[in-house]
């Protein structure tokens, strides 16, 4: 049992650092405490999706306009939301996905390994570059990294968050 | 009773929508509506089938004080109805969603939808969407979106359309990326 340390709220201040107005999300265990503080943020418009597709959707409506959205999902929406990926690339806008990397070597749920081994060579697959954030520096300053790198690539961009990162 | 086209639909909202934002789904749609109402605060979705509401419902969230209209295509809208449910839950005042029913994919070549007949203004009222329409004239379209956009609260109006396929008078060729940088260039230089 990862013990609580609240470091959902750095990855929450590093999304607001970067300029983040909107989040979007489809809750797991991992990521409901930051999806509930996004909620709780009077700065923020939260949106709970039904499906992780049709948030990646929400998204690229939202950053079009220019309103600077995150879509914050477990890695298997990520897997599950082809269409969506291939939207958000083709109209290349800077689409930063946070995700709760489940099935990696901290997983203690059998059922998540699987989506654990397929997610790093689905981002490659997409061309989408990814960082799991580092012990070095602190983890909201590469939360508004990612962000920012997104910015400037005009292109999506994964930040692939390990339990730790999110209790 | 033959039923209205695509294009007559579009015509009569054109009218309407004089001004604000159409988001639309892809081929006839988006290139009917380029031709009558070409503006670049039209945001087209290329590809893309169901993304077409989640990403009007994006656009309307970012700008609540535009008038934003959703235009799906029936076949679309079955590929996410969840994003019925995120609309209600969200209820933008200022989005109106429009289906295109006519119960094929139109756009890659009339073939059947898995099921026809099936009542999509009461899938959008199942969801929540309590100002719900469906129409099979032009007519009843304008009163209804007249209606509904002097409501200002989040409606659905589904459009009994013939699937006969009508080829635009002016070719339409804009790319993704090129829709993408007019949109937010318009959006910037109209700020919400």
């Amino acid at each position: 049992m990862t013990k609580a340390t609240g470091r959902y709220k750095e990855v929450l201040q590093g999304l607001k650092d970067w300029g983040a107005k909107m989040v979007i999300y489809v809750p797991d265990r991992w990521i409901a405490p930051l999806c509930l503080a996004a909620e709780a943020d009077p700065d923020l418009i939260s949106v709970n999706a039904c499906r992780e597709e049709e948030g990646v959707a929400i998204c690229v409506g939202a950053l079009a306009t220019g309103t600077k959205a995150v879509m914050v999902l477990q890695n298997a929406g990520f897997l599950s939301s082809g269409t969506g990926i291939n939207f958000a690339r083709m109209y290349q806008v800077p689409l930063l996905f946070v995700i709760s990397y489940r099935g990696n070597t901290e997983e203690t749920l059998h059922y998540h390994v699987h989506k654990g081994a397929a997610t790093e060579p689905v981002l490659k697959g997409f061309g989408i570059g990814y960082r799991i954030p580092d012990a070095g520096r602190g983890l909201a300053e590469q939360v508004a990294d990612a962000g920012r790198f997104a910015e400037a690539s005009s292109h999506p961009f994964a930040l692939l968050l390990k339990r730790e990162h999110l209790a | 009773m033959s039923l209205p086209s695509r294009r007559a639909y579009i015509e009569t909202l054109a009218g309407i929508l004089t001004e604000g934002i159409a988001v639309c789904c892809m081929e006839e749609t988006t290139e009917h509506w380029a031709e009558l109402n070409g503006k670049p605060s039209n945001f087209y979705v290329t590809d893309s089938m169901g993304m077409v509401i989640p990403a009007a419902l994006g656009v309307a969230l970012s700008r609540p004080n535009d008038r934003v209209v959703a235009l799906e295509g029936d076949g679309g809208v079955l590929m996410n109805l969840g994003s019925l449910v995120t609309a209600s839950i969200q209820s933008p005042k200022n989005l109106m969603i429009v289906v295109f029913n006519n119960d094929v994919y139109q756009s890659s070549g009339g073939q059947p939808l898995a099921k026809a007949g099936l009542k999509y203004e009461e899938m959008a009222r199942g969801a929540g969407i309590t100002l719900t329409a469906r129409v099979d004239s032009v007519k009843a379209f304008e009163g209804k979106a007249r209606a509904f956009f002097a409501e200002n609260r989040l409606s659905f109006i589904c459009l009994a359309v013939n699937s006969e396929r009508e080829k635009p008078n002016v070719p339409y060729d804009l790319r993704p990326v090129e829709i993408r940088l007019q949109f937010e260039r318009w959006c910037r230089e109209n700020p919400a």
